[in-house]
């Protein structure tokens, strides 16, 4: 009987450890689970679609909902590498709601990402739009310049260099402070894009062998305590 | 073949959960306590069986082993997959819990069709080729049930029926071949090594070549012992 029984632990042990070779070697896969991620990349919604294990869903429809009114705003279909951008919808800025994601892969596969209000430009008090660089926040010491008045006291670049003599147009090189707000924004927009998306990604994580060990313990549980009622029964 | 949330209309949800209810039901009944341990190891085999991709074909598919479990359990296949299916819904996020009902009925459904397969296959073909043959059956059978069951499920999205069908069976012809291997080479292991746990699931016929093998391994295994 003991042989028995170590036999078929044998074959548990088997078959868990044929999973976790084959799961990180199979190539990515198309199978149960997909999710979307989205995020702002300056005025355009960015998305990517996938499946479990990074096989990006190809030719998947995206659409994208008021997530308080439920309205239709923007659909569209993914691309070779599961992408799809659109640009924030008009009627979602300043609304101050969020935009609910889904993802239609086929065969039942669907997914739903919220982008909440306050990571939309325009919907909040300060936005990264450009309307709303055209009056920065007083209180950081910032003139508001008109553009080509020339501000020597505008800390941007042009300031450490030599001043221009005073009556001339800034140098082709000098920037006012609005336009630097809106080059950083943009350019931090998009070196923060990556970072964005791996945020997003880590809020869905994959399986992994803590949870494929718990759920066969609660499996061997459950089979353990029905047996522990039975036997008390007799 | 996890449909996932949303998907399916409260009518297809409401059939799936009642159809599963019933299946449980009758499984559970039919449940010999005895082999308990078994229904609970194959259990955690389709539990982790999802997790293993077969990067063959037209998509990557996952192990189904519905095929397997009807092969071996029959009915009891049925509140086994249900459990499995409730804690890759709670741990993974395969299909949901709102889908549990229609999802267990379709894997669970060809599960018992499988079943009902290879019990009928063993009593036409005789002898241990017979008994491989039905199984390879069996374990394709569930895998062809559970993806037209699908896509009948799917029928009231506006992918339609004939669409999903033609993906799900294109897709899932490799995993068709691959679980009938699997269904075959795990029934003639347990041909050799316990055959009173298939003696079950054969109708109850004498000399069954199960019954010559168990003598066959009785032996050897007094000497181990």
């Amino acid at each position: 009987m003991t042989m028995r029984m170590l036999r078929w632990a044998a074959i548990a042990a088997l078959l868990v450890f044929a999973a976790g070779l084959c799961g990180p070697w199979c190539r990515p896969a198309y199978a149960h689970r997909v999710s979307v991620f989205a995020w702002v990349n300056g005025d355009m919604v960015e998305t990517e679609s996938g499946f479990s294990r990074g096989n990006p869903v190809v030719q998947g429809t995206i659409t994208a909902f008021d997530a308080v009114s439920g309205d239709q705003l923007a659909q569209g279909v993914t691309d070779a590498e599961g992408r799809y951008a659109f640009p924030v919808p008009a009627a979602i800025r300043g609304s101050g709601h969020g935009l609910r994601i889904r993802v239609d892969a086929g065969e039942g596969h669907r997914s739903e990402w919220i982008l909440d209000a306050g990571d939309i430009p325009g919907s909040s008090g300060e936005g990264r739009t450009l309307q709303a660089e055209a009056t920065p926040p007083s209180g950081k010491g910032y003139p508001s310049p008109g553009k080509g008045t020339p501000s020597p006291e505008t800390p941007s670049p042009s300031a450490s260099m030599p001043s221009p003599p005073s009556g001339m147009a800034p140098p082709p090189s000098g920037t006012t402070p609005s336009e630097l707000r809106t080059i950083l924004s943009s350019v931090l927009d998009e070196k923060l894009a990556p970072i964005r998306r791996s945020l997003a990604l880590l809020e869905r994580p994959e399986p992994g062998l803590r949870d494929i060990v718990g759920g066969i313990g609660w499996i061997v549980g459950i089979a353990g305590i029905v047996l522990y009622f039975r036997g008390r029964r007799r | 073949m996890h449909i996932a949330e949303g998907v399916l209309s409260p009518a297809v949800l409401g059939t799936g959960a009642v159809l599963t209810a019933a299946g449980t039901f009758i499984g559970l009944r039919r449940l010999d306590m005895n082999r308990l341990m078994t229904v609970a190891m194959l259990s955690a085999a389709f539990f982790v069986g999802s997790l293993v991709h077969v990067p063959i074909g037209v998509g990557n598919v996952h192990l189904l082993l519905n095929g397997l479990l009807g092969v071996l359990l029959g009915w009891a296949a049925v509140p086994a997959i249900l459990v499995a299916l409730s804690l890759q819904a709670l741990f993974f996020q395969f299909g949901g819990l709102t889908t549990l009902g229609v999802n267990t009925a379709t894997m669970g459904c060809a599960a018992v069709v499988a079943g009902w397969c290879f019990t009928a296959l063993t009593g036409i073909l005789p002898g241990s080729r017979g008994l491989k043959v039905a199984a390879f059956c069996g374990g394709a059978l569930g895998v062809l049930v559970a993806a037209l069951l699908t896509a009948c499920a799917l029928a009231g999205t506006d992918e339609g029926l004939v669409v999903a069908a033609k993906m799900l069976l294109v897709a899932h012809l490799p995993i068709m071949f691959i679980e009938g291997c699997i269904t075959m080479l795990a029934v003639a292991f347990m041909a050799r090594v316990r055959p009173e746990m298939l003696a079950s699931r054969l109708s109850g016929r004498r000399g069954h070549p199960c019954d010559d093998v168990e003598d066959a391994v009785e032996t050897p295994r007094q000497e181990r012992g």
